[in-house]
């Protein structure tokens, strides 16, 4: 019971060395700002900014080019007298364009620059020409549209496949295993500073006095797990902020449909917590042996969780593929391969629940292991154990 | 000091690869005594601290404290306080919030590690920093929140490795009054230190060690009397001199040089020093003779040179 406080107490300070909720506030504020910043900036240019194209159309027969609601093309018609007129005005930025039409569909136009809004008026003529193809051929726009009508395929399946998933689902998932990614990295960079520090400035002694070295490091596990958490938590607070503010101001996007379940964002923590345990604990066994930061070529070690989120990319193609869901379950994968077939995929509970207890039995394994390679390496000075003794550490019984 | 023991170290021994750091070392404390440790470099003496904390284990022999009801080999931390030769604390935490976390490790609430912090920084004058980091404190302050950190939580028994060092006379005088202090309070204190004079003053009892073992125990006075039982007589020649009649004289233990025309020199009896006198000023052109209490640190060095010589003679 004293050696749990003692453990929740070592995570809370773990936690409250490097949490700083000023920073955290200036995070969610600056989201905000940038948001209002760029959308808020592009609706004043859309309000104020000359996006009027005029275009002058030569044609000696009256024209309607069918253009949507929302385009700022203005079209007026001239004659075929008035052409060399009309492009010596192009010419002198009179006007933006000059629309020559011609016998049998074909047409020409006379711009200084081509923009996007070109586009625009190939997609209305090909409307165009199109609509007067059909009235000679004496098809109307219903007998086109069923000619063209897709076959009714009614899709019984007896599983929820990863059909589901929209555009803005997968971005959800990338993002959050992005961030994932940075929770981890953040959390293995403060736990390396954490334990080479507090070797190199000889805390350790002082606190191994008091404590064991295994509630030690429980303790700086969870806590700077919990410190990873809620970087993240902050991060997809900060992303909702700003597709919310975004939207304000009229950019269209739209929250992803996690965002709207609160069972699946919970079940995205959960794996998200036991991941950066995972690597938390591993991570906590090879900083204590470290001697010198500065020299110790086991820094190079942090990278090894990016190679699990590389593997999770490959979820977006097929999410239920044997391939990922065995992935999913495998705890060294397990964190983000899951978290992406969670928001893109209907994954069974029987499949959620062994990937946690697998994570959870991991982390469990590792911390043991950890601990005996903490307890040894927190004050050793000098040579650095190799990976032969750390593993000859880990295989002696519990004194 | 009281009666009661309240440590029993029983032939503990300890090796490491060919070196043997600690060799059948055995001792034991009383309720409220100072006790020093002391010894030269590599004594054993950091080692046989690390092992009555339990940051090291005896390869043989035992260590039983009795702090609590009943024996003990690992006695709760709560009861120990352990300031390390090697130490350091969190540079980048504010003082205030680094004591209380160091009181909470060694079981007092949060409440009540907080106010020991004050008070401790009251009593040392540091109460005014206690919110700034200790990174911004003169090495002898950090030194006080050092010393604060291993006896926050009022310990039984506290072991301090080097308690004096880093600090200038002055506050080594405000420590000295703060670890009779801690032992009047039934504190027991196992303390390690080079300073001799200081430990002269506050032990109750000393271990001196050398190459591991044990090669004096008891109270300061027992030790002198033992190591040189005569008198020391400090000489200042008027000229350089030759001393090899000093050298023969039988009456003389040992000779210490400590100036250019100053010399130290052990009697081996107090009774002999009319007569070595007489016989000195004889010989010699003196400019002056003192008298001199026999130290802890006299003691101490002819008891480590007396060890070697039998270890040679081994």
């Amino acid at each position: 019971m004293r050696d749990k406080k003692m453990t929740l107490e070592i995570a809370k300070w773990e936690f409250g060395r490097w949490f700083k909720i000023k920073e955290q506030v200036i995070t969610l504020l600056v989201s905000v700002a940038i948001s209002a910043l760029v959308f808020g900036g592009v609706r004043l240019f859309d309000k104020f900014g000359n996006n009027q194209k005029t275009v002058a159309i030569i044609s000696d027969t009256p024209v309607t080019l069918p253009l949507p609601k929302e385009s700022g093309i203005v079209f007026n018609l001239m004659p075929v007298a008035a052409k060399d007129s009309m492009i010596a005005l192009c010419k002198m930025e009179a006007i933006d364009g000059v629309l020559i039409l011609q016998a049998d569909n074909q047409a020409d136009m006379v711009v200084r620059k081509k923009g996007k809004w070109v586009d625009e008026i190939q997609a209305a003529l090909t409307a165009l020409s199109r609509h007067e193809r059909m009235a000679k051929a004496g098809i109307s726009p219903e007998k086109m549209q069923s000619i063209f009508a897709e076959a009714a395929l009614r899709v019984i399946a007896t599983e929820e496949t990863g059909l589901k998933s929209t555009a803005e689902d997968k971005i959800a998932a990338g993002v959050f295993i992005g961030f994932m990614l940075i929770g981890v990295f953040l959390g293995l960079a403060y736990q390396f500073v954490a334990i080479t520090g507090e070797k190199q400035s000889r805390i350790t002694e002082v606190i191994v006095s008091a404590v064991s070295p295994q509630i030690w490091i429980d303790g700086k596990i969870i806590g700077i797990s919990l410190l990873s958490l809620a970087l993240l938590f902050i991060y997809i607070l900060s992303s909702i902020l700003f597709v919310a503010v975004s939207a304000m101001l009229g950019s269209g996007w739209a929250f992803p449909v996690v965002a709207g379940s609160p069972a699946l964002m919970m079940l995205l923590l959960l794996f998200a917590m036991l991941g950066f345990m995972f690597w938390n604990t591993f991570f906590a066994a090879i900083a204590a042996t470290i001697n010198d930061p500065n020299t110790s070529a086991r820094g190079s070690l942090i990278m090894l969780p990016s190679i699990p989120i590389a593997i999770a990319f490959l979820a977006f193609g097929n999410p239920d593929s044997l391939t990922m869901r065995v992935l999913s379950i495998f705890p060294l994968t397990a964190a983000p391969v899951m978290s992406v077939r969670l928001v893109l995929t209907s994954v069974s509970w029987f499949e959620i629940l062994t990937a946690a207890l697998l994570l959870i039995f991991s982390v469990h394994l590792l911390r043991n292991m950890a601990g005996k390679i903490f307890a040894l390496s927190i004050l050793m000075y000098g040579k650095e154990p190799s990976f032969g003794e750390m593993m000859k550490w880990v295989g002696r019984r519990n004194e | 000091m009281g009666l009661k023991k309240v440590l029993d170290v029983e032939m503990i021994r300890k090796q490491f690869s060919l070196v043997t750091a600690v060799a059948d070392l055995s001792f034991s404390m009383y309720e409220g005594e100072i006790f020093a440790l002391l010894g030269p470099n590599g004594a054993g003496k950091t080692t046989t601290v690390r092992m009555l904390n339990g940051i090291l284990q005896p390869d043989s022999g035992s260590i039983t404290f009795h702090l609590q009801n009943g024996s003990d080999h690992s006695p709760l931390s709560s009861v120990l306080g352990y300031l390390p030769e090697e130490r350091g604390l969190y540079q980048e935490v504010s003082i205030l919030k680094t004591l209380t976390f160091m009181g909470i490790i060694r079981g007092l609430g949060r409440k009540n590690a907080a106010f020991a912090a004050e008070k401790w920084l009251e009593q040392l004058e540091l109460l005014d920093r206690k919110n700034e980091k200790l990174n911004t404190l003169s090495k002898g302050n950090q030194q006080k929140i050092q010393f604060i950190a291993s006896v926050i939580h009022n310990p039984k028994f506290a072991i301090l490795d080097e308690p004096f060092s880093g600090f200038d006379p002055i506050n080594q005088e405000k420590f000295l009054d703060i670890m009779k202090n801690l032992a009047a309070k039934g504190t027991t204190v196992l303390l390690s230190a080079h300073q001799m004079h200081l430990v002269e003053r506050i032990a109750d009892r000393v271990l001196l060690m050398n190459n591991g073992k044990s090669i004096a125990y008891g109270t300061v006075a027992d030790i002198k009397a033992s190591t040189i039982p005569g008198q020391a007589v400090s000489l200042v020649f008027e000229e350089i001199s030759d001393l090899k009649l000093i050298q023969d004289d039988a009456s003389v233990a040992r000779i210490e040089i400590t100036g250019e025309r100053h010399i130290k020199v052990f009697l081996k009896s107090p009774k002999t020093l009319s007569v070595f006198l007489k016989n000195v000023a004889g010989s010699y052109k003196l400019q002056s003779v003192s008298t001199e209490h026999i130290s802890l640190h006299d003691a101490f060095i002819e008891k480590i040179a007396q060890d070697s010589e039998v270890q040679n003679a081994g």
